[in-house]
């Protein structure tokens, strides 16, 4: 495990937690997922594409980005990655191909079409999401259609058992108290479900799609907001 | 030449360019006139669609930020919305968000004709028309449909597409 990214990424989100008097937007913490951003990192080239949600940061650094043009996005700067338009939850970093939605299975759609563009021409994409998402229709859509297609795709399910506060044995099926793994109902639609992130690099780097589900547990709360 | 015919003309002319791709669920079939004789020509740019149309209008612009310029092609207007939150909440902000190029058509149809019914005969032009970040056009004659149509594909913006069926 890369000791040093988690290090550099926690370190990160402490000092946003510590300044929210300078914060110029909602933020939502990779606090809990450090280790899933850090094997990303290592895998993830240049040439890449990733795609994001509203808990973006951990994998924006994975993905090359820049911590101070990340700081000042957060902070409301005209410096910031967006020049402080799109603030922490939905920012895009055209030049490190990366993108970031704040609707709830918004890029996942998005990041299959750029899967389909780049079949056959060497890189892949990592289409990052959160447990929730899996409850959206273009979610089972996606999957679908990056089977169908063979997609050089990797989705990576971080499945922290919350949307905001609600658990998932409220909002996914579980029969007689036991939780259905969401890997477990994707793997029907013919995906390789490989248990880490490293392996379902190098399906998706032979040109077939994968999807990781990786349980993690978020640190705090769902949100900050700027102090006023 | 009919209106159709002029959309069919031009739509042959810019898949000259390997990056256009023609996507819709029945593009393949020669069911329209709009389309017919295209797959046969350009196999690899004309793309068969599940039905859904999310996954639709979210993956032309995934296809678009990677370099393709896609043209999808929804049979009714009313089809195109259920596929709303990308042609609200991404295809429409992203320029504004960071500056890049976004070229991609949704070519969207209005439905007419005797026994259509409330779901499959509605014109949503309006409300693109006053969302920033679209260009939408309405051609009105072939030759206004053959020359959109080339501005729309070659453009470097989301461009709604609205074809009225009552004029091919």
């Amino acid at each position: 495990m890369n000791r040093q990214f988690c290090e550099r990424l926690r370190a990160f989100e402490e000092k946003i937690l510590a300044n929210l008097d300078k914060v110029k937007c909602p933020v939502h913490l990779s606090l809990g997922g450090e280790e899933v951003s850090a094997a990303i990192s290592e895998e993830i080239r240049e040439e890449d594409w990733l795609f994001s949600t509203h808990r973006n940061h951990g994998h924006y650094l994975a993905k090359g980005g820049s911590e101070d043009r990340l700081w000042d996005e957060i902070c409301g700067l005209t410096t910031g990655i967006n020049q402080g338009y799109a603030g922490s939850q939905c920012f895009s970093d055209p030049a490190i191909n990366f993108h970031a939605s704040s609707i709830v299975g918004g890029s996942v759609g998005i990041a299959v079409g750029a899967a389909f563009a780049l079949r056959g021409a060497g890189s892949i994409v990592v289409c990052c999401l959160g447990d929730a998402a899996t409850e959206e229709g273009v979610f089972w859509e996606s999957i679908s259609f990056a089977s169908l297609k063979s997609l050089p795709i990797l989705f990576i399910c971080e499945n922290n058992g919350l949307s905001i506060n609600v658990p998932i044995s409220e909002r996914q099926p579980n029969k007689e108290g036991r939780q259905t793994s969401i890997w477990w109902r994707v793997s029907a639609f013919g995906l390789a479900t490989p248990p880490d992130v490293r392996t379902g690099f190098k399906i998706a780097r032979s040109g077939e799609p994968a999807f990781v589900e990786i349980e993690t547990k978020r640190e705090g709360n769902h949100c900050y907001f700027p102090k006023r | 030449m009919l209106f159709s015919e002029a959309i069919n003309k031009a739509l042959e002319e810019c898949l000259q360019d390997p990056s256009v791709l023609l996507c819709g669920q029945l593009v393949n079939y020669s069911h329209s006139s709009l389309t017919r004789g295209l797959e046969k020509k350009y196999p690899k740019q004309v793309i068969t669609y599940p039905v859904a149309e999310n996954l639709m209008n979210s993956s032309a612009m995934g296809l678009s930020l990677a370099g393709k310029r896609p043209i999808v092609l929804h049979e009714r207007f009313d089809f195109a919305i259920v596929g709303m939150d990308s042609l609200v909440n991404h295809i429409p902000l992203w320029q504004k968000k960071c500056g890049i190029k976004l070229p991609l058509v949704i070519m969207a149809i209005v439905g007419s004709g005797k026994g259509q019914g409330p779901q499959q005969n509605k014109d949503f032009t309006k409300w693109f028309r006053e969302m920033e970040g679209w260009t939408v056009f309405e051609p009105k004659t072939p030759m206004g449909a053959y020359l959109e149509l080339h501005a729309a594909i070659k453009g470097d913006s989301p461009v709604m597409y609205v074809v009225h069926r009552e004029l091919y």
